[in-house]
Protein backbone atom coordinates (compact mmCIF):
# COMPACT_ATOMS: atom_id res chain seq x y z
CA UNK A 1 0.00 0.00 0.00
CA UNK A 2 2.07 2.92 -1.31
CA UNK A 3 0.75 6.45 -1.87
CA UNK A 4 0.55 7.47 -5.52
CA UNK A 5 3.37 9.52 -7.01
CA UNK A 6 0.89 12.30 -7.81
CA UNK A 7 0.38 12.83 -4.08
CA UNK A 8 4.04 13.65 -3.58
CA UNK A 9 3.98 16.07 -6.49
CA UNK A 10 0.91 17.89 -5.20
CA UNK A 11 2.32 18.13 -1.66
CA UNK A 12 5.64 19.51 -2.86
CA UNK A 13 3.86 21.99 -5.14
CA UNK A 14 1.56 23.12 -2.34
CA UNK A 15 4.53 23.57 -0.01
CA UNK A 16 6.37 25.59 -2.63
CA UNK A 17 3.26 27.75 -3.12
CA UNK A 18 3.08 28.62 0.58
CA UNK A 19 6.64 29.45 1.62
CA UNK A 20 7.42 29.28 5.33
CA UNK A 21 10.65 30.83 6.68
CA UNK A 22 13.35 28.46 7.79
CA UNK A 23 14.08 28.01 11.45
CA UNK A 24 17.42 29.78 11.34
CA UNK A 25 15.90 32.85 9.70
CA UNK A 26 13.94 33.68 12.83
CA UNK A 27 15.45 35.24 15.91
CA UNK A 28 14.82 33.54 19.22
CA UNK A 29 15.34 36.19 21.90
CA UNK A 30 14.85 33.94 24.92
CA UNK A 31 15.75 36.62 27.46
CA UNK A 32 13.36 39.15 25.98
CA UNK A 33 10.67 36.48 25.70
CA UNK A 34 10.87 35.96 29.46
CA UNK A 35 11.45 39.58 30.50
CA UNK A 36 8.67 41.19 28.48
CA UNK A 37 5.77 39.25 30.06
CA UNK A 38 7.18 39.88 33.54
CA UNK A 39 7.41 43.59 32.83
CA UNK A 40 3.95 43.61 31.27
CA UNK A 41 2.53 41.74 34.27
CA UNK A 42 4.02 44.28 36.68
CA UNK A 43 2.61 47.15 34.62
CA UNK A 44 -0.79 45.43 34.43
CA UNK A 45 -0.68 44.90 38.21
CA UNK A 46 -0.02 48.57 38.85
CA UNK A 47 -2.64 49.66 36.34
CA UNK A 48 -5.22 47.27 37.81
CA UNK A 49 -4.63 48.50 41.36
CA UNK A 50 -4.72 52.12 40.19
CA UNK A 51 -7.85 51.68 38.07
CA UNK A 52 -9.76 49.95 40.88
CA UNK A 53 -8.76 52.57 43.46
CA UNK A 54 -9.55 55.37 41.03
CA UNK A 55 -13.07 54.07 40.52
CA UNK A 56 -13.74 53.32 44.19
CA UNK A 57 -11.80 56.06 45.97
CA UNK A 58 -10.60 58.79 43.63
CA UNK A 59 -7.27 59.93 42.24
CA UNK A 60 -5.46 60.31 45.55
CA UNK A 61 -6.24 56.80 46.65
CA UNK A 62 -5.25 55.50 43.24
CA UNK A 63 -1.81 57.11 43.44
CA UNK A 64 -1.28 55.77 46.96
CA UNK A 65 -2.47 52.32 45.87
CA UNK A 66 -0.13 52.17 42.87
CA UNK A 67 2.79 53.41 44.95
CA UNK A 68 2.26 50.82 47.66
CA UNK A 69 1.64 48.04 45.12
CA UNK A 70 4.88 48.81 43.30
CA UNK A 71 6.61 49.22 46.65
CA UNK A 72 5.69 45.63 47.55
CA UNK A 73 7.22 44.42 44.29
CA UNK A 74 10.39 46.50 44.44
CA UNK A 75 11.03 45.59 48.07
CA UNK A 76 10.00 41.94 47.60
CA UNK A 77 7.39 42.63 50.25
CA UNK A 78 3.73 41.78 50.65
CA UNK A 79 0.74 43.64 52.05
CA UNK A 80 0.96 43.54 55.81
CA UNK A 81 -2.25 45.37 56.66
CA UNK A 82 -3.24 43.01 59.46
CA UNK A 83 -1.36 40.09 57.92
CA UNK A 84 1.81 38.88 59.65
CA UNK A 85 4.84 39.37 57.40
CA UNK A 86 5.89 35.74 57.63
CA UNK A 87 2.38 34.58 56.63
CA UNK A 88 2.35 36.96 53.66
CA UNK A 89 5.78 35.81 52.53
CA UNK A 90 4.82 32.16 52.90
CA UNK A 91 1.56 32.60 50.98
CA UNK A 92 3.33 34.38 48.12
CA UNK A 93 6.24 31.93 48.07
CA UNK A 94 3.89 28.95 48.04
CA UNK A 95 1.76 30.45 45.26
CA UNK A 96 4.91 31.20 43.23
CA UNK A 97 6.04 27.59 43.71
CA UNK A 98 2.64 26.27 42.60
CA UNK A 99 2.57 28.56 39.57
CA UNK A 100 6.12 27.58 38.59
CA UNK A 101 5.37 23.87 39.01
CA UNK A 102 2.17 24.20 36.98
CA UNK A 103 3.99 26.06 34.21
CA UNK A 104 6.75 23.45 34.11
CA UNK A 105 4.18 20.66 33.90
CA UNK A 106 2.11 22.14 31.08
CA UNK A 107 4.90 23.25 28.78
CA UNK A 108 6.02 20.70 26.18
CA UNK A 109 9.02 18.52 26.83
CA UNK A 110 12.25 19.84 25.41
CA UNK A 111 12.60 17.42 22.50
CA UNK A 112 9.04 16.97 21.43
CA UNK A 113 6.60 18.70 19.14
CA UNK A 114 3.67 17.48 21.22
CA UNK A 115 2.18 18.73 24.46
CA UNK A 116 2.45 16.63 27.64
CA UNK A 117 0.22 13.64 28.33
CA UNK A 118 -3.47 14.19 28.95
CA UNK A 119 -3.25 13.03 32.58
CA UNK A 120 -0.61 15.61 33.39
CA UNK A 121 -2.59 18.44 31.78
CA UNK A 122 -5.76 17.34 33.53
CA UNK A 123 -3.93 17.25 36.86
CA UNK A 124 -2.79 20.85 36.38
CA UNK A 125 -6.25 21.99 35.32
CA UNK A 126 -7.94 20.41 38.33
CA UNK A 127 -5.30 20.60 41.02
CA UNK A 128 -3.78 24.05 40.58
CA UNK A 129 -6.88 26.12 41.54
CA UNK A 130 -7.57 23.78 44.46
CA UNK A 131 -3.99 23.87 45.72
CA UNK A 132 -3.74 27.65 45.45
CA UNK A 133 -6.98 27.97 47.45
CA UNK A 134 -5.95 25.40 50.06
CA UNK A 135 -2.54 27.04 50.51
CA UNK A 136 -4.18 30.42 51.19
CA UNK A 137 -6.74 28.99 53.59
CA UNK A 138 -4.13 26.99 55.51
CA UNK A 139 -2.20 30.17 56.27
CA UNK A 140 -5.44 32.01 56.94
CA UNK A 141 -5.91 29.90 60.05
CA UNK A 142 -2.73 31.39 61.57
CA UNK A 143 -4.08 34.93 61.88
CA UNK A 144 -7.35 36.85 62.05
CA UNK A 145 -8.32 38.66 58.85
CA UNK A 146 -8.15 42.44 59.40
CA UNK A 147 -11.41 43.11 57.49
CA UNK A 148 -14.03 41.38 55.38
CA UNK A 149 -14.32 41.68 51.60
CA UNK A 150 -16.02 39.56 48.96
CA UNK A 151 -13.04 39.47 46.63
CA UNK A 152 -14.09 41.32 43.50
CA UNK A 153 -10.89 43.34 43.50
CA UNK A 154 -8.81 40.15 43.71
CA UNK A 155 -10.72 38.68 40.77
CA UNK A 156 -10.17 41.88 38.82
CA UNK A 157 -6.45 41.92 39.57
CA UNK A 158 -5.96 38.27 38.69
CA UNK A 159 -7.89 38.61 35.45
CA UNK A 160 -5.98 41.79 34.57
CA UNK A 161 -2.49 40.43 35.23
CA UNK A 162 -2.79 36.85 33.95
CA UNK A 163 -3.06 37.67 30.19
CA UNK A 164 0.69 38.36 30.02
CA UNK A 165 1.78 35.09 31.58
CA UNK A 166 -0.80 33.44 29.33
CA UNK A 167 0.75 35.01 26.25
CA UNK A 168 4.18 33.87 27.43
CA UNK A 169 3.19 30.22 27.98
CA UNK A 170 1.16 30.31 24.76
CA UNK A 171 4.29 31.39 22.90
CA UNK A 172 6.42 28.78 24.65
CA UNK A 173 3.96 26.06 23.65
CA UNK A 174 4.19 24.52 20.19
CA UNK A 175 1.07 26.44 19.08
CA UNK A 176 -0.31 23.35 17.39
CA UNK A 177 -1.83 20.44 19.23
CA UNK A 178 -3.27 17.56 17.25
CA UNK A 179 -4.32 15.60 20.33
CA UNK A 180 -6.19 17.69 22.88
CA UNK A 181 -6.11 21.40 21.99
CA UNK A 182 -8.82 22.44 24.44
CA UNK A 183 -7.21 20.67 27.37
CA UNK A 184 -3.79 22.11 26.52
CA UNK A 185 -5.29 25.60 26.42
CA UNK A 186 -7.09 24.99 29.72
CA UNK A 187 -3.85 23.86 31.36
CA UNK A 188 -1.99 26.91 30.04
CA UNK A 189 -4.85 29.07 31.33
CA UNK A 190 -4.60 27.44 34.74
CA UNK A 191 -0.84 28.10 34.92
CA UNK A 192 -1.28 31.70 33.76
CA UNK A 193 -4.09 32.20 36.27
CA UNK A 194 -1.77 30.94 39.02
CA UNK A 195 0.76 33.66 38.11
CA UNK A 196 -2.08 36.18 38.30
CA UNK A 197 -2.94 34.73 41.73
CA UNK A 198 0.64 35.44 42.80
CA UNK A 199 0.16 39.12 42.05
CA UNK A 200 -3.13 39.13 43.98
CA UNK A 201 -1.49 37.33 46.91
CA UNK A 202 1.25 39.97 47.13
CA UNK A 203 -1.35 42.63 47.61
CA UNK A 204 -4.32 40.95 49.35
CA UNK A 205 -4.02 40.30 53.13
CA UNK A 206 -7.21 38.20 53.39
CA UNK A 207 -7.20 34.43 53.72
CA UNK A 208 -10.65 33.53 54.98
CA UNK A 209 -12.24 30.66 53.06
CA UNK A 210 -15.15 32.50 51.45
CA UNK A 211 -12.89 35.31 50.21
CA UNK A 212 -10.26 32.90 48.91
CA UNK A 213 -12.90 30.92 47.05
CA UNK A 214 -14.31 33.97 45.28
CA UNK A 215 -11.23 36.16 44.97
CA UNK A 216 -8.41 33.68 44.42
CA UNK A 217 -9.85 30.37 43.17
CA UNK A 218 -12.70 31.59 40.96
CA UNK A 219 -10.40 33.63 38.65
CA UNK A 220 -8.26 30.54 38.12
CA UNK A 221 -11.36 28.61 37.13
CA UNK A 222 -12.28 31.45 34.77
CA UNK A 223 -8.81 31.31 33.26
CA UNK A 224 -9.17 27.56 32.79
CA UNK A 225 -12.34 28.18 30.79
CA UNK A 226 -10.77 31.03 28.85
CA UNK A 227 -7.68 28.95 28.10
CA UNK A 228 -9.84 26.05 26.93
CA UNK A 229 -11.72 28.35 24.56
CA UNK A 230 -8.52 29.89 23.18
CA UNK A 231 -6.77 26.51 22.94
CA UNK A 232 -9.56 24.73 21.13
CA UNK A 233 -9.62 27.59 18.64
CA UNK A 234 -5.92 28.32 18.21
CA UNK A 235 -4.22 24.94 18.74
CA UNK A 236 -6.52 22.72 16.69
CA UNK A 237 -5.56 21.54 13.23
CA UNK A 238 -7.12 23.67 10.55
CA UNK A 239 -7.59 22.59 6.99
CA UNK A 240 -4.71 24.13 5.06
CA UNK A 241 -5.01 25.31 1.45
CA UNK A 242 -3.56 22.83 -1.00
CA UNK A 243 -2.89 25.43 -3.70
CA UNK A 244 -0.60 28.46 -3.71
CA UNK A 245 -1.74 31.30 -1.46
CA UNK A 246 -2.28 34.58 -3.31
CA UNK A 247 -1.30 37.64 -1.35
CA UNK A 248 -3.13 40.89 -2.21
CA UNK B 1 21.30 8.17 -0.18
CA UNK B 2 18.85 5.64 -1.64
CA UNK B 3 15.26 5.65 -0.49
CA UNK B 4 12.57 3.65 -2.24
CA UNK B 5 9.29 4.54 -0.64
CA UNK B 6 10.91 4.25 2.76
CA UNK B 7 10.46 0.48 2.56
CA UNK B 8 13.98 -0.77 2.20
CA UNK B 9 15.40 1.05 5.17
CA UNK B 10 15.17 -0.57 8.61
CA UNK B 11 12.81 0.84 11.23
CA UNK B 12 15.54 2.49 13.29
CA UNK B 13 17.28 3.82 10.20
CA UNK B 14 13.99 5.11 8.84
CA UNK B 15 13.36 7.10 11.97
CA UNK B 16 16.82 8.63 11.98
CA UNK B 17 16.54 9.44 8.30
CA UNK B 18 13.20 11.18 8.80
CA UNK B 19 14.45 13.17 11.77
CA UNK B 20 17.57 14.24 9.92
CA UNK B 21 15.52 15.25 6.89
CA UNK B 22 13.18 17.29 9.07
CA UNK B 23 16.10 18.99 10.80
CA UNK B 24 17.60 19.92 7.42
CA UNK B 25 14.24 21.11 6.15
CA UNK B 26 13.68 23.25 9.24
CA UNK B 27 17.14 24.73 8.72
CA UNK B 28 16.33 25.76 5.16
CA UNK B 29 17.19 22.79 2.93
CA UNK B 30 14.14 22.74 0.64
CA UNK B 31 15.09 19.42 -0.98
CA UNK B 32 14.93 17.68 2.41
CA UNK B 33 11.13 17.87 2.34
CA UNK B 34 11.11 15.37 -0.49
CA UNK B 35 13.40 13.08 1.50
CA UNK B 36 11.14 13.42 4.51
CA UNK B 37 8.16 12.51 2.36
CA UNK B 38 9.89 9.41 1.02
CA UNK B 39 10.85 8.36 4.52
CA UNK B 40 7.51 8.58 6.29
CA UNK B 41 4.70 9.02 3.75
CA UNK B 42 4.20 5.28 3.06
CA UNK B 43 3.79 4.54 6.76
CA UNK B 44 1.46 7.48 7.30
CA UNK B 45 -0.57 6.53 4.23
CA UNK B 46 -0.94 2.92 5.39
CA UNK B 47 -1.98 4.11 8.85
CA UNK B 48 -4.54 6.56 7.43
CA UNK B 49 -5.87 4.07 4.89
CA UNK B 50 -6.37 1.41 7.54
CA UNK B 51 -8.33 3.81 9.70
CA UNK B 52 -10.37 5.39 6.91
CA UNK B 53 -10.72 2.44 4.50
CA UNK B 54 -10.63 4.90 1.65
CA UNK B 55 -7.55 5.66 -0.42
CA UNK B 56 -8.75 9.09 -1.51
CA UNK B 57 -9.50 10.12 2.07
CA UNK B 58 -6.13 8.72 3.16
CA UNK B 59 -4.36 10.75 0.45
CA UNK B 60 -6.14 13.88 1.63
CA UNK B 61 -5.12 13.23 5.24
CA UNK B 62 -1.48 12.58 4.30
CA UNK B 63 -1.42 15.74 2.20
CA UNK B 64 -2.80 17.82 5.06
CA UNK B 65 -0.32 16.24 7.46
CA UNK B 66 2.65 17.21 5.33
CA UNK B 67 1.28 20.70 4.90
CA UNK B 68 0.98 21.05 8.68
CA UNK B 69 4.56 19.83 9.06
CA UNK B 70 5.59 22.36 6.43
CA UNK B 71 3.65 25.16 8.15
CA UNK B 72 5.37 24.45 11.48
CA UNK B 73 8.80 24.20 9.87
CA UNK B 74 10.11 27.33 11.59
CA UNK B 75 8.94 26.09 14.99
CA UNK B 76 10.31 22.57 14.77
CA UNK B 77 12.16 21.83 17.99
CA UNK B 78 15.79 20.90 17.46
CA UNK B 79 16.28 17.22 18.24
CA UNK B 80 12.57 16.39 18.30
CA UNK B 81 11.31 13.22 16.67
CA UNK B 82 9.13 13.86 13.64
CA UNK B 83 7.42 10.48 13.50
CA UNK B 84 5.21 10.63 16.64
CA UNK B 85 4.23 14.17 15.72
CA UNK B 86 3.27 13.15 12.21
CA UNK B 87 1.32 10.13 13.46
CA UNK B 88 -0.52 12.33 15.95
CA UNK B 89 -1.50 14.72 13.16
CA UNK B 90 -2.65 11.87 10.91
CA UNK B 91 -4.66 10.35 13.74
CA UNK B 92 -6.41 13.63 14.51
CA UNK B 93 -7.13 14.38 10.86
CA UNK B 94 -8.48 10.87 10.35
CA UNK B 95 -10.79 11.27 13.33
CA UNK B 96 -11.96 14.62 11.98
CA UNK B 97 -12.48 13.13 8.52
CA UNK B 98 -14.63 10.32 9.87
CA UNK B 99 -16.67 12.84 11.84
CA UNK B 100 -17.05 15.11 8.84
CA UNK B 101 -17.83 12.60 6.14
CA UNK B 102 -19.21 9.72 8.14
CA UNK B 103 -18.37 6.05 7.75
CA UNK B 104 -20.82 5.47 4.93
CA UNK B 105 -19.38 8.16 2.68
CA UNK B 106 -15.91 6.79 3.25
CA UNK B 107 -17.02 3.28 2.32
CA UNK B 108 -18.42 4.64 -0.94
CA UNK B 109 -14.83 5.03 -2.17
CA UNK B 110 -13.17 1.96 -0.70
CA UNK B 111 -9.58 0.81 -0.99
CA UNK B 112 -8.86 -1.12 -4.16
CA UNK B 113 -8.33 -4.84 -3.69
CA UNK B 114 -5.09 -4.64 -5.61
CA UNK B 115 -3.58 -2.25 -3.12
CA UNK B 116 -1.57 -5.06 -1.53
CA UNK B 117 -0.20 -7.71 -3.86
CA UNK B 118 -1.05 -11.28 -2.83
CA UNK B 119 1.88 -13.22 -1.47
CA UNK B 120 0.33 -16.72 -1.59
CA UNK B 121 -0.04 -18.36 -4.95
CA UNK B 122 -2.33 -21.31 -4.23
CA UNK B 123 -6.04 -20.35 -4.37
CA UNK B 124 -7.09 -22.29 -1.26
CA UNK B 125 -4.22 -20.85 0.77
CA UNK B 126 -5.03 -17.38 -0.53
CA UNK B 127 -8.65 -17.87 0.50
CA UNK B 128 -7.59 -19.02 3.96
CA UNK B 129 -5.25 -16.02 4.37
CA UNK B 130 -7.94 -13.61 3.21
CA UNK B 131 -10.48 -15.10 5.64
CA UNK B 132 -8.01 -14.95 8.51
CA UNK B 133 -7.18 -11.35 7.71
CA UNK B 134 -10.85 -10.45 7.49
CA UNK B 135 -11.55 -12.14 10.81
CA UNK B 136 -8.62 -10.35 12.44
CA UNK B 137 -9.83 -7.03 11.05
CA UNK B 138 -13.28 -7.69 12.48
CA UNK B 139 -11.80 -8.63 15.84
CA UNK B 140 -9.77 -5.44 15.81
CA UNK B 141 -12.83 -3.37 14.97
CA UNK B 142 -14.69 -4.89 17.90
CA UNK B 143 -12.03 -3.70 20.35
CA UNK B 144 -12.56 -0.43 22.20
CA UNK B 145 -11.01 2.42 20.18
CA UNK B 146 -8.41 3.18 22.85
CA UNK B 147 -7.12 -0.43 22.88
CA UNK B 148 -7.23 -0.72 19.11
CA UNK B 149 -5.17 2.43 18.62
CA UNK B 150 -2.49 1.35 21.09
CA UNK B 151 -2.33 -2.12 19.53
CA UNK B 152 -2.12 -0.81 15.97
CA UNK B 153 0.58 1.74 16.71
CA UNK B 154 2.69 -0.72 18.68
CA UNK B 155 2.23 -3.99 16.81
CA UNK B 156 1.29 -2.91 13.29
CA UNK B 157 3.07 0.43 12.86
CA UNK B 158 6.07 -0.66 14.87
CA UNK B 159 6.35 2.44 17.03
CA UNK B 160 8.11 2.20 20.37
CA UNK B 161 6.12 2.44 23.60
CA UNK B 162 7.45 5.98 24.15
CA UNK B 163 6.49 7.09 20.65
CA UNK B 164 3.09 5.47 20.98
CA UNK B 165 2.55 7.30 24.27
CA UNK B 166 3.45 10.57 22.56
CA UNK B 167 1.07 9.96 19.67
CA UNK B 168 -1.84 9.11 21.95
CA UNK B 169 -1.05 11.64 24.67
CA UNK B 170 -1.05 9.07 27.46
CA UNK B 171 1.58 7.57 29.75
CA UNK B 172 3.82 4.69 28.70
CA UNK B 173 2.28 2.48 31.34
CA UNK B 174 -1.18 3.12 29.93
CA UNK B 175 0.05 2.22 26.44
CA UNK B 176 1.33 -1.12 27.72
CA UNK B 177 -1.91 -1.81 29.58
CA UNK B 178 -4.08 -1.03 26.54
CA UNK B 179 -1.93 -3.01 24.14
CA UNK B 180 -1.88 -5.97 26.52
CA UNK B 181 -5.65 -5.91 26.91
CA UNK B 182 -6.05 -5.73 23.15
CA UNK B 183 -3.71 -8.70 22.67
CA UNK B 184 -5.59 -10.75 25.25
CA UNK B 185 -8.94 -9.86 23.66
CA UNK B 186 -7.70 -10.75 20.16
CA UNK B 187 -6.26 -14.02 21.37
CA UNK B 188 -9.47 -15.02 23.10
CA UNK B 189 -11.48 -14.00 20.02
CA UNK B 190 -9.27 -16.23 17.89
CA UNK B 191 -9.70 -19.12 20.31
CA UNK B 192 -13.46 -18.65 20.21
CA UNK B 193 -13.40 -18.66 16.42
CA UNK B 194 -11.36 -21.82 16.25
CA UNK B 195 -13.76 -23.43 18.73
CA UNK B 196 -16.45 -23.85 16.00
CA UNK B 197 -19.25 -22.02 14.22
CA UNK B 198 -21.75 -22.25 17.10
CA UNK B 199 -19.34 -20.53 19.47
CA UNK B 200 -18.55 -17.88 16.91
CA UNK B 201 -22.20 -17.12 16.34
CA UNK B 202 -22.56 -16.32 20.00
CA UNK B 203 -19.52 -14.07 19.85
CA UNK B 204 -21.53 -10.88 19.78
CA UNK B 205 -25.11 -9.68 19.39
CA UNK B 206 -24.36 -7.51 16.32
CA UNK B 207 -22.39 -9.39 13.65
CA UNK B 208 -20.63 -7.18 11.14
CA UNK B 209 -21.62 -6.95 7.48
CA UNK B 210 -18.68 -9.10 6.53
CA UNK B 211 -19.82 -11.84 8.94
CA UNK B 212 -23.36 -11.62 7.67
CA UNK B 213 -22.23 -11.99 4.08
CA UNK B 214 -19.93 -14.98 4.67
Amino acid sequence: MIPPESLKRSILEAARGQPVPARTARLSPTGAAAALPILATVVAYAVAVGAWDLVTGGAGRAVRGVASALGFLVGFGTATAGRPAHAGAAIVAGTVALAAAGTWLVLPRRRSMLSPARGRLLAVVLALPVLVGVWHVLWGSTYVDPFVRTGWKCIFMTMATAPWPFLAVFRASRRIDPRHPGLTGAALGSAAGAWGAVMAAIWCPLSVGSHVLVGHVLPLVLWVGLGAAVGSRMFRLRRLPTGPVRHP
Amino acid sequence: MVIRGGVEVGEAGLRTLADEAMERYADGDVEAFSTLYDAIAPRLFRFAARRLRSSSAAEDVVQQTFLHIHAARDRFVRGASVLPWAYAIVRRLAIDTVRRLGREDLRASPMGDGAEPPVVAAPDELLHVRRSEAALRDDLLRLPASQREAFELLKVEGLSVAECAEVLGITRGMVKVRAHRATVALRSAQLLREGGPTRRASDGPHPTKREAST
